[in-house]
């Protein structure tokens, strides 16, 4: 059974209202939101929520810290098997294939100032034992301050080099931000055509309108979720 | 994922400059993950069907100067010999695109002006129908320039891309440097004309593409 945890922040909340069918169809058995204990974190009435770490971006080890205690507060759902955590503005068309071991998305290799080879953005996903070996690395990481300049997608990929394990690819398309209409087409292109599975970098509304209208999920704005 | 650029000196030109701009743009291109390669005439002699293409390149007119206009052309054939993948000129500069899956024969990343082709993603036969496209152009009355003949691989790709023949794929997160919209400051990724970087007084472009933005 699959658990998946989606990390927001306060100037998301909106986003996470519009894209939470978009998490959905990631095919989770449950959902949690990660907050922030400095801030007002949306997430829908029934969703259990977790505030973790402050509304701050890359700063010191705060995301390499929220990264580990996610997964950490994630191990105690002892019947979930596989672990998923993903950011507010990653959006699914199919559901995330069954994880044995690591799987994220290969985003790039190595870049100066940073040790890891090949740095991953989310989904990071893991299955149970590993997920409880990367919380041990990772919590390891954090004390030596073997941080990669405080950037998960880094950190993630130095913790399993650290670890001599493997992450499997997950197929999809990601920027930081996707900014053109053009560009938002070619993305949902990915996955409609190319075994895509997923696409981060979803920040405007506009973007997940062209999305979601080429993927035939209905944009139903007047749909009421729990508040 | 490698990103490749292609580069052969050319002494009429005395573009020595390029040299150092190669530098920062292999600097520029690691710093977001990718690897970056030069690819030179050697590698487009590696094409099995390197004389034909070659000769065919040679018939076509230019006003440039020396073999300028030919090794925009070998670029093509370099990069079908490399098995396709992602082609920049070395003036066109990432800003935050991340290793991105050629999702078609050819994928034009510049929408700019119709097609430039100063950031292109493509297979091995999307680089191998742009040579074919290029060995089998038939001059216009209008190739001309300075009133001489004159063609280039950019009025090639403008009038072949998209046509029902040569389909392709748009991802347009590419802007100019300089466009009166400003979103070159906030895109995925800048080309560095040399027209316009000349108009402002930004040569050698190497200087000066740092401090742009």
């Amino acid at each position: 059974m699959k658990l998946m945890a989606v990390q927001s922040h306060f100037s998301a909340n909106e986003r996470v209202k519009r894209h939470w069918p978009f998490y959905e169809r990631a095919g989770a058995d449950k959902i949690i939101g990660i907050g922030r204990e400095d801030t007002e974190v949306w997430f829908p009435g029934g969703i259990t929520v977790f505030n973790i770490g402050k509304d701050s971006y890359v700063d010191g080890d705060n995301l390499c810290k929220r990264l580990v205690q996610t997964f950490e507060r994630m191990l105690e759902f002892e019947q979930y098997d596989n672990l998923i955590v993903i950011e507010q503005d990653t959006i699914f068309y199919r559901r995330i294939p069954e994880i044995t071991g690591y799987a994220s998305h290969h985003a790039g290799g190595k870049m100066g100032g940073f040790n890891a080879n090949v740095f991953w953005h989310n989904p990071w996903c893991t299955d149970r034992t590993s997920a409880e070996a990367f919380v041990r690395e990772g919590n390891k990481m954090i004390l030596e301050g073997d941080i990669e300049n405080g950037e998960p997608d880094h950190f993630w990929g130095r913790a399993i080099e650290r670890m001599n394990a493997k992450c499997e690819h997950i197929k999809g398309y990601t920027q930081n931000t996707i900014s053109t209409d053009q560009e938002a087409v070619y993305a949902a292109k990915v996955c409609l055509d190319h075994g895509g599975v997923f696409v981060h970098g979803v920040d405007h509304e506009e973007t997940l309108n062209i999305i979601g209208t080429m993927w035939g999920v209905c944009m139903d704005s007047e749909r009421t979720i729990d508040e | 994922m490698n990103i490749y650029t292609f580069y052969e000196p050319e002494p009429i030109l005395a573009d020595h400059e390029n040299e150092q701009l190669i530098e920062l743009w292999k600097k520029n291109w690691a710093s977001h993950g990718w690897e970056p390669c030069v690819l030179k005439t050697q590698d487009a002699e590696r094409h099995p069907e390197w004389q034909k293409y070659r000769d065919a390149f040679a018939k076509l007119p230019s006003v440039n100067p020396g073999k300028y206009e030919q090794y925009c052309y070998y670029r093509w054939l370099a990069m079908a010999a490399a098995g396709g993948g992602w082609m920049a000129d070395f003036d066109t500069f990432n800003y935050g695109f991340n290793p991105t899956e050629i999702i078609d024969d050819l994928v034009m990343a510049s929408t700019h002006n119709g097609a430039v082709p100063c950031l292109v993603g493509g297979t091995q036969k999307g680089y191998q129908n742009v040579c074919l496209w290029i060995s089998q152009t038939t001059l216009r009355d209008s190739d001309r320039e300075n009133d001489k003949p004159h063609i280039s691989d950019m009025i090639i790709a403008q009038r072949n891309f998209g046509q029902i023949e040569c389909p392709y794929v748009k991802l347009d997160i590419v802007r100019q440097y300089g466009d009166s919209d400003e979103k070159w400051r906030t895109s995925l990724a800048v080309h560095f004309p040399s027209d316009v970087m000349k108009l402002n007084g930004y040569m050698p472009k190497w200087k000066y593409i740092a401090t742009l933005r």
